[in-house]
């Protein structure tokens, strides 16, 4: 399995620039997920990688070789690069059969019929597929498409996968448990992925790292537990889920004992205690994140460690695992989710309390 | 008898013998010496072995017919193209404008003989051949074209439309207002039948006539036999002019082939040899063998006029009507343009 | 397994493969695969062999049909360079006449698009009973040689004795006659006869092959079929619908034999008989007001080209994606057994009608004349004794074979650089592609004999077979083109991109994929050329040479002796060699693709 490297990767469409100096490397073995909104340049960077479209500047290698450097105006072009493809249309021929459609790479290689023979059906049954192998392929679900992308895209064994947003066109149940399947069948081969979605939930469930893009730059990129905990900004806290978001001003500042800060923070009728990533200065704006689930409800007047704050419940919404509770604070309205199990009446005067490892603060 | 008279009468005798036989032999020779000169080309032209020929007049039997003939009689091989006749012309022209000379022989019209000539240069003087002298005077031509037979056109009646005693007799007739709407007849706007005959009766009837006939109500065709099977079908009582020689084709039809009194309006057709001919002496032998008997007869049993005498003996009475028809008029390609002009004019 | 509904929509990309690149180290091919694999110096080589290619087809001939134009005497004889033949043409009769002619072509071409449309739909996308052999019958009629299906109409509606005034006589005891064929309606009429199955071919497949999801989204929103079908069907088929109707329009005004035929008795004049008159009935030929006049015809007719790539620019029309789908047929109820008459009555009036009369006739001595003493098969023996027929058919059989699938590849090729790639030199390209169609055949053989016979000594085109291929190849490369065009424009690109990121090379790509999935296209097109090849006359009259008769020269030598009765005869056997055909051809399409 090979490893993908990016430097300084530049596409310029005329005056606009979609994708502006990415650089990433993508281990042998690991899944990387470019995430980011509509138009912020991962499709385009995958496409590059890909071969489908050059960039106009930096260097792209795979393995170790580089396969498009734009200020030597060297380019590998798709069909050598050994990769395999998974598109967000599936892109399944419509005048073959499941089987036709699988062995195509291999057919283009000219590999013996045997081979071929052993090869599609061994990939068809990773994906479970084996028993369709002569149907044509329109007759299929999408769901049953997909699979048939997949194992397309793995039957001759590429160096790198890549997948274009290939969940966004099934259902939600069926997403998720495509998704840890994918994810099983990826940790298993141990290939080398690269994968672009915009649902950050998926983002994180599959990926060994995330890359988190948006106008064409990476923003961040790290373990899906990092990001989500300790983003790096303000604009990469907001990407995932629905996290509070406060202004506060940093009173003091000291190393925490590992690898991050404890900061005394004081808001607009409020302080408390939480960490950050970097030193910041006392006096500095910073922006404290509390995600709703590590927001605890308690009664009027209860306080511990960490965050406080004093409100009354303005709504609450039952979404079935977790109840959505709206707190109105001197500062700002937070949003709470508790077990759905608690008792939560509109009006009542609570106390919002936050562990200070929960709170993580970037600075403004 | 006395012995005296015996002696005078035998030595008359004798003198009118030998005067016959000095003369006969001074006459032997020359011909003698012509038709070894003659053997030598036949000879070449065995030699040569093929003689191409381009036609102008598509899809005739005769075609076939008088090639299988010269093959049986020379072995010589007779390889043909056919097309019409501007698109023949026009090959000719390119294929000796780019060096290209494929062709030997033309079988054509006398009018477009004279354009060649004219105007494209693309044919050589006519060789004087043994039969070529043997054509009825009125064949031999200015232009340079082997006369070879010529096609009749007169008048077609539908019987079943058309009783014996109403049957037009003349290209007069044509006029007479009781057939208004009811003729078909060959656009005589464009080259072809239709327009042969407006150059014959406005040379000879005169443009009064003509006039006349275009208040007929005509409908215009230029598909001759097709024409012939619409009126044949009972569309319409007259087709005028018609190529007699199809009388044969559509026997059993209810139809009537009549050669009008002053005559039929004719073609004169012949081969021309085309310049650089790669096969010079087969073609000159194609020239003559279409102007001897074997070739004349097989036209005449078809109906066209020969260019010789003698060889519509023994034909079916219908056939030989035809093929002696008297000649009436033709076109002539020096005042086309000028006389396509006035027919445009006066049938609008 | 039951399709998904929620399955949401493609989003369909409208980028096409362009890579401006220099070659890397290449594993394999030769120049002509690397050509088109990528590398700036590869598609330059490339792009100059198709402009050189089709340059000496098209532009060619055309060139010294221009010089002709500009010069006083054809090529080859001494003259001058003048005007006067464009000086010749700008009369008002002219202008008159091409108003004429223009009025003609819109008569024809608009019923028979709304009639080929409907056709279409119906065999595509409805469950009408026996749509597969109606879909052959159909188009049956185009396949007949027109002088044909001219008497076969004359004999049904000329106004004394024609069969349906006849009828029409004793059942309703008018004198009057109910049709006249020998008209303005007799004229469209006929040509209609050729342009609704030809529009039909076009059509169908491109009705077949389109994502009903496409549609089906539209009827969530609210609207009705009709309004479905208005805004979205036809919009999406906009390029196949616009190519069609070019095709046909200019060949209405390019058209002879019709005016010729049901015409001139009612003293109609088209633009293309002044040109053939130019020709054929002056003491010289006057090339240089026939070419002029054909260049003028074609300017105009250029205009059109332009108003279609200005409709069609950068537009998708992407209707076939990798998503797959089983098309969708809808279920008419009782309604499909009226669709069914229809088009069984299509089939009566336009096949078994003329159709009828060319069978009954070739077993009578005369056509027209059907009584019990004129019952024979002379025509039939005379046709299959007749060596120089057999010969023609076997010389015509060889280059319409060859011609045929020469000229689809070619099309194939030309059509993918035009519509989906961004390489410059697309447009001139496809622009000439055009130009054939443009020129009235008489004038296009001209053309072809001056080129050919032209050239140089050594090079052996002139007087050998070649001259017909190439003269063909040109010919059908139009059609061709439109064909491959309508196709490629359905086709997402996802399709080839795929393919291409899974290692196929250019030419593989083209060959398992974009054909593949154009097959019926591809397979229609080349029926279609074939057929073209087999009818035509213009160019190979003045390009054969002796021994290489083709079939229509032969049809043209027995109809202008008056045998049509075994013109006839070869009629009907060449429809039977078409039906066979297309059924061929439909079974390799019903097996590449699920069935309907």
């Amino acid at each position: 399995m090979a490893s993908v490297t990016l430097e300084n990767v530049t596409r310029m469409y005329g005056a606009v620039t979609a994708v502006d100096q990415v650089n990433l490397r993508v281990k042998s073995g690991e899944f990387v997920t470019l995430l980011g909104p509509s138009g912020c340049g991962k499709t385009t960077t995958l496409r590059m990688v890909a071969g489908l479209e050059k960039n106009t500047g930096g260097r792209i290698s795979i393995g170790d070789n580089v396969v498009s450097d734009a200020d030597k105006g060297y380019f590998v072009p798709s069909e050598r690069r050994r990769l395999g493809m998974v598109f967000q249309s599936y892109a399944i021929w419509p005048h073959m059969t499941v089987f036709d459609n699988v062995a195509y790479p291999l057919r283009i290689r000219r590999r013996t019929d045997k081979e071929i023979q052993d090869r599609v059906m061994n990939a068809l049954r990773l994906v479970e597929m084996e028993q369709y192998a002569e149907r044509p392929s329109p007759a299929l679900s999408g769901g049953q498409q997909q699979r048939v992308a997949i194992a397309r895209a793995l039957v001759f064994e590429p160096e790198v996968l890549l997948l274009d947003e290939p969940l966004s066109n099934l259902d939600a149940r069926l997403r998720t448990q495509m998704g840890d399947e994918f994810r099983q069948l990826q940790q298993r081969l141990k290939i080398t992925t690269l994968y672009v979605t915009h649902d950050q939930s998926e983002a994180m469930a599959l990926s060994d790292r995330v890359v988190v893009m948006h106008g064409g730059k990476i923003l961040q990129v790290g373990a899906p537990e990092d990001i989500y905990r300790r983003p790096e900004s303000r604009q990469v806290a907001a990407f995932f889920g629905t996290p509070n978001l406060l202004q506060a001003k940093v009173r003091n500042c000291r190393p925490n004992g590992g690898q991050y800060y404890k900061l005394d923070v004081e808001g607009r009728g409020w302080s408390g205690e939480c960490h950050a990533a970097i030193e910041i200065p006392a006096g500095a704006d910073v922006t404290v994140m509390v995600r709703p689930e590590n927001l605890q409800l308690g009664e009027a007047g209860a306080a511990n460690g960490g965050l406080s704050w004093a409100g009354e419940i303005s709504q609450a919404i039952f979404r079935g695992p977790h109840r959505s509770v709206m707190v109105k604070t001197a500062d700002q309205t937070l949003h709470i989710e508790t077990p759905s199990l608690a008792d939560v009446g509109i009006g009542r005067a609570v106390t919002v309390a936050a562990p200070s490892d929960a709170a993580w603060a970037v600075r403004s | 008898m006395t012995a005296a008279a015996i002696r005078q009468w035998s030595r008359r005798c004798f003198l009118t013998a030998a005067g016959g036989i000095a003369v006969a032999a001074a006459v032997w020779q020359p011909v003698q010496a012509q038709d070894a000169e003659w053997d030598k080309v036949v000879g070449a032209a065995k030699k040569e072995g093929t003689v191409v020929l381009y036609t102008a007049l598509v899809g005739q039997p005769s075609t076939k017919k008088i090639a299988e003939a010269f093959t049986e009689e020379y072995g010589i091989a007779v390889e043909v193209l056919e097309a019409r006749a501007s698109e023949i012309r026009e090959r000719v022209r390119v294929e000796q404008a780019a060096g290209r000379f494929a062709a030997d022989v033309m079988f054509t019209s006398e009018g477009q003989t004279r354009l060649y000539d004219a105007e494209d240069k693309s044919i050589d003087p006519l060789p004087v051949t043994p039969n070529s002298q043997k054509i009825k005077p009125q064949f031999k031509l200015q232009v340079p074209m082997a006369s070879v037979m010529t096609i009749p056109y007169g008048i077609m009646v539908n019987t079943g439309l058309v009783k014996p005693a109403d049957e037009p007799k003349s290209w007069k007739d044509l006029a007479d207002p009781k057939w208004q709407g009811k003729i078909l007849a060959d656009d005589p706007r464009a080259i072809g039948a239709g327009y042969l005959w407006f150059f014959s009766t406005y040379d000879r009837i005169g443009e009064d006539y003509l006039k006349k006939v275009a208040g007929q109500k005509l409908v215009f065709t230029r598909d001759q036999r097709e024409s012939q099977r619409r009126t044949a079908r009972g569309e319409y009582s007259i087709y005028m002019p018609v190529i007699l020689t199809d009388m044969s084709d559509l026997k059993g039809l209810p139809v009537k082939f009549i050669i009008p009194e002053e005559g039929v309006g004719y073609v004169l057709y012949g081969n021309v040899l085309l310049k650089k001919a790669p096969h010079p002496n087969a073609a000159k032998l194609y020239l003559d063998f279409l102007q001897g008997p074997t070739a004349q007869k097989i036209y005449a049993s078809l109906g066209y006029g020969p260019v010789i005498d003698g060889v519509t003996e023994g034909l079916p009475a219908d056939i030989k009507a035809i093929s002696e028809a008297k000649l009436y008029g033709t076109s002539d390609s020096r005042r086309q343009n000028e006389m396509l002009a006035k027919a445009k004019e006066i049938f609008k | 397994m039951p399709w998904s509904h929620e399955d949401r929509m493609t989003i369909i990309h409208n980028r096409s493969l362009d890579d401006i690149a220099e070659t890397g180290p290449t594993l394999g091919g030769n120049a002509v695969t690397r050509a088109f694999s990528g590398g700036s110096i590869g598609r330059l080589i490339g792009m100059l062999a198709l402009i050189a290619i089709l340059g000496f087809l098209t532009i060619y001939p055309l060139a010294m049909l221009l010089y002709g134009s500009l010069h006083s005497t054809p090529p080859g004889l001494a003259g001058e360079f003048n005007l006067n033949g464009y000086r010749a043409i700008m009369t008002t009769q002219n202008f008159l006449v091409l108003i004429n002619t223009v009025g003609i072509s819109l008569a024809k071409t608009v019923p028979s698009l709304t009639i080929a449309v409907f056709l279409a739909w119906i065999i595509a996308r409805t469950d009408t009973p026996f749509r597969g052999t109606l879909e052959v019958l159909i188009t049956l009629p185009f396949f007949i040689p027109p002088i044909l299906t001219a008497m076969a109409w004359g004999m049904l509606g000329n106004p004394q004795v024609g069969v349906i005034n006849l009828v029409w006589r004793s059942i309703s005891g008018s004198t009057d006659p109910l049709v006249n064929v020998y008209s303005y309606g007799g004229v469209v009429w006929h040509m209609c006869q050729y342009s609704i199955p030809f529009l039909f071919l076009f059509t169908v497949d491109a009705f077949r092959t389109m994502d009903p999801s496409l549609e089906e989204s539209s009827r969530m929103c609210g609207a009705s079929r009709w309004t479905t079908f208005r805004k979205i069907t036809l919009l999406l088929m906009l390029p196949v619908l616009t190519s069609s109707f070019m095709l046909s329009f200019i060949r209405g005004i390019e058209s002879f034999e019709s005016p010729l035929f049901f015409g001139l008795p009612a003293g109609i004049k088209v633009i293309t008989t002044d040109i053939y008159e130019s020709i054929n009935h002056r003491a010289t030929p006057d090339y240089q007001y026939a070419t002029s006049l054909s260049f003028a015809i074609m300017g105009l007719m250029f205009l059109l080209v332009i108003w279609q790539w200005a409709l069609l620019r950068g537009k998708s029309f992407q209707t076939v994606t990798g998503k797959g789908f089983r098309p969708n047929v809808m279920e008419l109820g009782p309604w499909r057994w009226v669709t069914f008459g229809f088009c069984v009555l299509f089939f009566i009036i336009t096949v078994v009608l003329p159709v009828g009369q060319l069978l009954l006739g070739s077993f009578f001595r005369f056509f027209g004349f059907y009584t019990y003493e004129m019952l024979t098969l002379e025509h039939y023996r005379a046709v299959f004794s007749n060596s120089e027929f057999w010969r023609a058919v076997r010389n015509t059989m060889m280059l319409g074979l060859l011609g045929a699938t020469a000229t689809m590849a070619l099309g194939a090729v030309v059509a993918y650089v035009s519509v989906r790639t961004r390489w410059r030199g697309r447009s001139l390209i496809d622009g000439m592609a055009w130009l054939p169609w443009m020129m009235p055949g008489m004038v296009l053989g001209v053309g072809f004999l001056w080129a050919f016979a032209m050239l140089p000594g050594p090079i052996p085109i002139y007087g050998t077979v070649w001259a017909l291929l190439l003269a063909y190849l040109a010919l059908g490369t139009p059609v061709a083109v439109r064909v491959m065009t309508g196709a490629y424009h359905q086709l997402s690109y996802d399709l080839e991109e795929c393919s291409r990121v899974h290692g196929a090379s250019w030419f593989q790509t083209m060959w398992r994929i974009m054909v593949a999935l154009a097959w019926p296209a591809f397979a229609v097109g080349w029926v279609l050329t074939f057929f073209g090849i087999m009818r035509e006359l213009s160019a190979s009259i003045l390009l054969y040479s002796v021994g290489s008769e083709t079939l229509a020269v032969v049809l043209l030598k027995l109809w202008a002796n008056g045998n049509a009765e075994q013109v006839s005869v070869i009629g009907l056997m060449m429809m039977l060699l078409v039906i066979l055909f297309r059924w061929v051809q439909l079974r390799f399409i019903k097996a590449r693709i699920s069935k309907l």
